[in-house]
């Protein structure tokens, strides 16, 4: 039976390669390719996914690939969930992993070694690049101290994402139906929590964290 | 990520794009196929150079070596151009009879890099005493190179660029009579 793979990178170019590498694969098949979080939940909703290749960075306002993979693990539990970018850095993969990926792979890794990536997820077995330090990796997965995120309350990831999304303290308000003040009082604590000093940071902070 | 790592994020990706379209072309007879990957490696390429040609007038600009070559535009004729460049539409209100005391050149390349966001976009050029104000509504403009450049060539016209990190961009600039 065919695997279902949905392909989530805002790069078009990018994007178009993955899917022409998938069709070497005969026992893939791609139900989707889209350039957003927003785009690959609607999805989501409406097909089976056994496999998403999830881009770490993704456009401001709609969720990076780290809150994607922890809302497509929600929405298909038996999903799959490859994480995709050009960064090396453990914490970044660590991120993915600790959200629920499978595994891990570089864009600057052959197409082979991202084929090979797809199926050794595919079959239910973490996969790392090989030239990052799996132990660290998992180490900061594992680890039980909270990421910048983690330190957020649910109520505050919500305003956090709006206000990344570009929208005022009124406008937060008026989509959770909550008080200006209280919108204001969770601003000023997720400010505090992720010591940033304005929203121009809390952008950069959110695009930096494949939030 | 550090300000390094975001420069890396922003220069790797149309280097592994190149890559990625490099091993297609190199593993396939079909035509279509071959026309499709160097087209998409000359366009990585493109892009690629852009960024680090962006760099170069950024790190110019900031160390003063920069020379701008001013004439009189017509700011809605740069701004119309700016937009008809870009590949989706943008809802524009501009105002007739702005002037400005431009490099027409290399501030229509700043307009550019601020209409680079995916999506709908709304645009006003509008006049406000002695500046002629850009203002642009939409997706959040992310930080990045191309929005250093046009913060950085916006300056060196004496004007002023705010909003990075938002969903709404400001250009603001003196007003040539």
């Amino acid at each position: 039976m065919l695997s279902q793979v949905l392909v989530v990178d805002d790069h078009p170019l990018f994007r178009e390669g993955i899917c022409r590498l998938l069709e070497r694969d005969p026992r893939l098949s791609v139900v989707g390719e889209v350039g957003s979080a927003a785009e690959a939940l609607s999805i989501a909703r409406t097909r089976a996914v056994d496999l998403a290749i999830i881009d770490l960075v993704l456009p401001i306002g709609s969720g990076g690939g780290v809150t994607l993979t922890q809302r497509l693990k929600q929405a298909q539990p038996r999903c799959r969930v490859l994480g995709l970018s050009v960064h090396d850095d453990p914490t970044h993969v660590a991120a993915m992993l600790r959200a629920g990926a499978d595994g891990f792979a570089f864009k600057t890794q052959m197409g082979a070694e991202i084929l090979d990536a797809i199926q050794t997820v595919l079959g239910a077995k973490r996969y790392l690049p090989p030239a990052i330090d799996a132990g660290q990796v998992m180490r900061l997965a594992t680890s039980r101290e909270a990421t910048p995120l983690e330190r957020l309350t649910q109520r505050e990831r919500e305003v956090f994402e709006l206000l990344v999304a570009g929208e005022s303290n009124e406008g937060v308000a008026a989509r959770l139906f909550i008080a200006r003040r209280t919108v204001e009082t969770h601003r000023q604590n997720i400010m505090k929590k992720l010591e940033v000093s304005s929203i121009a940071e809390l952008v950069r902070l959110s695009f930096q964290l494949g939030a | 990520m550090s300000d390094l790592d975001q420069l890396l994020h922003e220069l790797l990706t149309p280097l592994s794009t190149l890559l990625l379209w490099e091993e297609i072309l190199r593993t396939t007879d079909e035509p279509v196929r071959q026309a499709e990957a160097i087209a998409a490696i000359r366009a990585s390429a493109q892009l690629q150079a852009r960024l680090i040609g962006d760099m170069r007038e950024l790190d110019r600009a900031r160390r003063g070596a920069l020379e701008l070559a001013p004439t009189r535009v017509a700011a809605d004729e740069l701004v119309s151009a700016a937009i008809a460049r870009r590949r989706e539409p943008v809802r524009a209100t501009l105002a007739r009879d702005a002037w400005l005391h431009a490099d027409a050149p290399r501030l229509g390349r700043a307009l550019d890099r601020l209409l680079e966001p995916p999506g709908e976009l709304a645009l006003e050029l509008a006049v406000d005493g002695e500046h002629v104000v850009v203002a642009l509504r939409g997706a959040p403009f992310a930080p990045a190179i191309g929005h250093a450049f046009a913060r950085a060539i916006v300056e060196l016209h004496g004007g002023t660029l705010s909003g990075t990190g938002t969903s709404a961009v400001e250009i603001r600039l003196p007003r040539s009579t």
